[in-house]
């Protein structure tokens, strides 16, 4: 028997073995509801980065917030904080955020170190006068 | 509408398309490359899974089907190392059984018996039967879909014949 015979009865009969072969069917319902779940996965990932990163970029305002401006008027900062404070200090102040400062903030420090020194600084003047 | 852009706008409707269309084909090829049926199922699934998840990797120039049937061959190939069952060096020997007739599931005349014989091939010897027999493809064409020298398939043919031909001989005794 040549190769070529051979060829043809190997095809002719893996053909025919093969032909009885199917997928059940259930696998087409099986397949769809994999790809719906797999959409659904992806749609919650991509709302909990955004989250994740809206958060990211609160905190980092949060904590980067500036120090009270140098040239406000001493102890206007401590008696009005919120006339006399930075855009991202307004920020920080918002609930959570100031949450946060108060987290990453050195113990034993003071809140406002600053401020308390001011409010000292006037009233040792005003004693003075 | 081409079954690519179905599955780009409606993955859902897509993927009952491209089983409706491919999934015969698919399951024949899966059955020659896997040991048993479920394991032919389950690369299916995985295969059609994936083609939709990764359906804007396509390039419309290539044949579907041949796409399709690389997503198939590199997850059967993970799944052998994984398991380091069924997978030879190319240019090894190939480790063909010693008498088809005695492989237990062997029933002279029987197609199942020569489906036996042929998923007791090493897969690469596998591939090449898949495609020269199954899929009509010829040499040059079956090399470049499995990324090897001509030279390489007609080796892998040569030996598959010879352990299928011993298959049939004895079938016939």
């Amino acid at each position: 028997m040549t190769d070529d015979e051979l060829d043809g009865i190997l095809s002719a009969k893996i053909k025919r073995s093969l032909a009885g072969k199917s997928l059940p069917d259930a696998f087409s319902a099986r397949l769809a509801a994999s790809v719906r779940r797999s959409a659904k996965t992806y749609r919650l990932k991509m709302a909990a980065a955004a989250l994740a990163g809206t958060f990211s970029v609160c905190a980092i305002l949060g904590l980067a917030a500036a120090r009270p401006a140098r040239n406000a008027p001493q102890g206007a900062v401590a008696a009005y904080p919120a006339q006399n404070s930075t855009p991202a200090e307004e920020i920080s102040q918002l609930g959570i955020l100031g949450v946060l400062r108060e987290c990453f903030r050195r113990p034993g420090r003071p809140r406002r170190r600053k401020e308390a020194e001011s409010i000292r600084f006037t009233t040792t003047r005003k004693e003075e006068k | 509408m081409e079954l690519y852009r179905e599955i780009l706008e409606n993955r859902e409707n897509g993927a009952h398309r491209l089983v409706l269309e491919y999934g015969k084909r698919l399951y024949a090829a899966a059955v020659l490359l896997c040991a048993n049926d479920s394991d032919a199922e389950e690369l299916v699934f995985r295969t059609f899974e994936q083609a939709v998840k990764k359906i804007k990797l396509y390039d419309p120039q290539r044949d579907f089907f041949t796409w399709l049937y690389a997503i198939m061959r590199n997850f059967r190939r993970m799944d052998c190392r994984r398991r380091r069952v069924d997978v030879v060096p190319v240019g090894a020997p190939a480790d063909l059984p010693e008498s088809p007739s005695t492989a237990p599931e062997a029933i002279p005349g029987a197609g199942d018996g020569l489906l036996q014989t042929i998923r007791k091939l090493p897969l690469p010897l596998r591939e090449a039967v898949m495609l020269h027999y199954f899929e009509d493809k010829s040499v040059d064409e079956a090399a470049a879909i499995l990324g090897v020298p001509p030279g390489t398939v007609k080796s892998r043919l040569h030996r598959a014949r010879e352990a299928l031909a011993a298959f049939l001989e004895g079938s016939k005794s």
